[in-house]
């Protein structure tokens, strides 16, 4: 497991640095060209991950379609974060909210989704009997009601018109869905070595909600380089190393080892 | 089809060729099917655990390995009990406590 430590320590750098980065804020006020750039370099990268762990199956099977879609719909995401940081940086439009990026991020959720149809379809595990499902849908209850708490002040605002609040409530409302869907999916696997890089793909579906819920209690506040912008770098950093650790686990799967038997 | 090209074809589906071959490094299944199977539900039980790949291969149990097989691996506890007590030694120890008590 070598590989994956190193990993994670290039990652616990690489986070260590961002922090670093929004504390020192270099370019002042024009601090919001480098969080621009940095998000749609770690979207692009977790986006190439997901293809090097989607390379190991190929699209014929069950597997490789899930990682695949999984890796579209974070492609998407990249576009998105690359239209938002031309609003910004090139047509100097700020926080550019209901846009073509908004189009871009909403377009990757289905196939995020669809990803995560295809990985449970490997076990197609029976959920409804599970205790284990039940727990989890009281955590998601539980998410659902702190969530309630950003989309609130986002209805009562005056300040955005119906098109930006339901832009805004439906990042919240999709971010559920996906952390359902990869809930189920660590249930499901659980006793296998696919569980672990499925915790560390959910929990960076985790710090997009809280990015997403921060994103719509703050919705016109908003500026580029806010401090919730560390939780969405940190949320592509956690999807590329999901998916390297995913490939690295794979590779070291152990074969059984044949019984000892006499001359056959 | 054989044991090998379905177990193959079972492991393909899930995750590809590059996994589908390892089959080949498993016990021969024209000999030893049940031991095979066993190393196949090792081996994706890796994957996705054991319970999942246990349900992924079991139309292949029914299929090809014996009902001796079957009943060692799927017969209930309470039958296993009661086939321990009609074990020799089991019975010959009763048997000579009881006597033990009697002197």
């Amino acid at each position: 497991m070598e590989k994956t430590h190193a990993g994670l320590a290039v990652v616990g750098i690489l986070i260590i640095a961002d922090i670093f980065l929004f504390i020192w804020r270099p370019l002042g006020e024009n601090f919001f060209i480098i969080a621009d750039l940095l998000v749609v370099v770690l979207a692009f990268a977790s986006f190439l991950f997901g293809l090097y762990a989607y390379k190991l199956h190929g699209f014929r099977s069950l597997q490789g379609k899930a990682l695949l879609f999984l890796s579209l719909g974070i492609f998407f995401w990249f576009l998105g974060e690359s239209a938002w940081a031309v609003y910004e940086i090139a047509l100097g439009i700020e926080a550019p909210i209901a846009s073509f990026a908004d189009l871009m991020w909403y377009a990757g959720y289905p196939l995020f989704i669809a990803g995560l149809y295809y990985e449970w379809k490997i076990t197609r595990i029976p959920l409804t009997k599970d205790r284990k499902f039940l727990a989890v849908l009281l955590l998601m209850a539980v998410l659902i009601l702190v969530s309630w708490y950003g989309i609130i002040p986002t209805v009562q605002n005056s300040e955005t018109d119906l098109l930006e609040k339901s832009v805004v409530i439906g990042y919240v409302a999709g971010d559920l869905a996906i952390m359902l869907g990869c809930s189920i999916i660590i249930v499901s696997f659980l006793g296998g070595k696919f569980a672990k890089p499925w915790i560390i793909i959910t929990m960076a579906i985790i710090l997009t909600s809280l990015a997403d819920i921060g994103y719509s209690y703050l919705s016109t506040a908003y500026e580029t380089g806010n401090w919730i912008d560390l939780l969405w770098d940190i949320d592509y950093l956690l999807l590329a190393y999901g998916f390297f650790y995913y490939r690295q686990s794979v590779k070291e799967i152990e074969i059984p080892v044949k019984k000892k038997r006499g001359v056959e | 089809m054989t044991l090998k090209e379905e177990a193959k074809r079972v492991l393909n589906e899930l995750f590809g060729p590059e996994v589908a071959k390892q089959v080949d490094r498993f016990d021969k299944p024209e000999n030893y099917p049940k031991d095979f199977l066993d190393e196949c539900v090792f081996f994706l039980g890796k994957f996705i655990g054991d319970n999942a790949a246990k349900r992924k291969f079991e139309p292949l149990y029914k299929k090809y390995t014996s009902d001796t097989d079957m009943q060692t691996e799927h017969a209930p506890k309470t039958r296993k009990r009661a086939v321990s007590i009609f074990d020799f030694s089991a019975s010959f120890s009763v048997f000579k406590e009881i006597s033990h008590n009697i002197r």
